[in-house]
């Protein structure tokens, strides 16, 4: 009776009291506190790194995305590969492609929406005013130079008798170099040597043609070439997609409702 | 004072691990749904409630509740307080651990360091 009494006097205290370190604190807050260690999972435990990596991170974890993405740039190679070795597919090419590229549409709009009723959505902080410049300036360059910067591609490709059509793997070869720089490795320490042979399966793609100078011409080299961007796309978002789910702790089943 | 008496307190609401965690994900961005704050910290939606509930009475968050396709969708984003106070928290916790550093060593605990490789062969 006393100790309810007690408890009832502090509660609807609103007296402020200075705590040894300094700082104010409020008798209620303490109550509440106090109240509140009753429902509160004594063995939860805070990992700041995971909580903060997954976060910061959670729209490049969506792999879906990446995947669907991935099966897009697959349809083209895949289309032309039917045409030539599956003269007897029983479906014409055209209508194959076109049911793919329904379904990659439907799943353009679907992934996203399993995403936030899933896990749920975070609102990204806007960039900072230096991250804007930056990524203006190097736009900008990249505009007023493109003549010169195509030429010394071209001089390059020459030199190193790389096949022209390998452009689009060696841009995506150096993003996936950055992608390796940017990622915290306390989380997801696999993710390293994942993307080492992502990168290293790219460049033996690409430098085919340096031990073969009839790579080029060989059309299995040339498909694997055009799809070398797609499956990479499709295998990095099924890893990004595993990561997001073994990251997050299973959920707990509470029957009450929100 | 003695050097117990010496280390820096800690605010207890944030302290608490269910809403240091929710506090620690508002912090890295500005707003997160109900839905994600329970995927990611693994409560329960009862619990869940009640500590955001407790978090916005002390003023450390601001949480919006609207209705979208006739669903209560709640987002949550940290406030300039809490914000400051999160910080605040972490630095305090870095202090402490400085503390306990120093009291180790001016007691003299026996620090765990690997010995010379030489002291470990004879010791064999």
């Amino acid at each position: 009776m006393l100790a309810a009494t007690f408890h009832k006097r502090l509660l609807v205290s609103p007296r402020a009291y200075e705590t040894p370190g300094g700082s104010l604190m409020r008798v209620c807050d303490i109550n509440q506190f106090m109240d509140a260690r009753a429902h509160v999972d004594t063995e939860t435990s805070v990992d700041p790194v995971r909580l903060r990596f997954l976060t910061e991170n959670f729209a490049s974890l969506q792999g879906l995305n990446q995947v669907v993405l991935g099966v897009v740039f697959l349809l083209q190679p895949m289309e032309e590969a039917l045409h030539v070795y599956c003269k007897s597919w029983p479906i014409p090419w055209w209508l194959t492609s076109d049911i793919l590229v329904a379904v990659c549409i439907a799943a353009f709009r679907w992934v996203p929406n399993y995403y936030q009723r899933r896990f749920g959505c975070v609102e990204q902080r806007s960039p900072s005013n230096r991250q804007v410049v930056i990524f203006l300036l190097a736009l900008i360059v990249l505009f007023v130079f493109k003549h010169r910067i195509d030429l010394m591609i071209s001089a390059i490709a020459q030199r190193f008798r790389f096949y022209r059509g390998s452009g689009l793997l060696l841009f995506w070869i150096a993003i996936l170099c950055t992608d390796f720089l940017r990622r915290p490795r306390q989380v997801d320490k696999h993710r390293v040597y994942f993307l080492a042979c992502v990168i290293l399966a790219c460049f033996v793609v690409v430098l085919y043609p340096l031990w073969n100078p009839h790579g080029p011409h060989v059309q299995l080299w040339q498909f694997v070439n055009s799809c070398a961007f797609g499956i990479s796309l499709v295998v990095l978002g099924v890893f990004d997609h595993l990561t997001l789910v073994r990251l997050l702790p299973q959920p707990i089943p509470d029957s009450d409702n929100e | 004072m003695s050097d117990a008496q010496s280390l820096p307190s800690v605010n207890r609401v944030v302290h608490e691990p269910a809403r240091l965690a929710i506090l620690t994900v508002l912090s890295s961005c500005a707003s997160a749904d109900f839905v994600f704050l329970q995927r990611v910290t693994g409560l329960s939606k009862g619990n869940l409630s009640v500590q955001l509930t407790n978090l916005e009475q002390a003023r450390l968050v601001v949480v919006v509740r609207e209705i979208v396709d006739k669903k209560t969708r709640t987002t949550a984003k940290l406030s300039k307080y809490g914000a400051a106070e999160i910080e605040r928290y972490w630095r305090t916790m870095d202090e402490i651990r400085a503390s306990a550093t120093r009291l180790d060593e001016r007691h003299g605990t026996p620090r765990r360091r690997s010995l010379p490789l030489k002291v470990r062969l004879s010791s064999f």
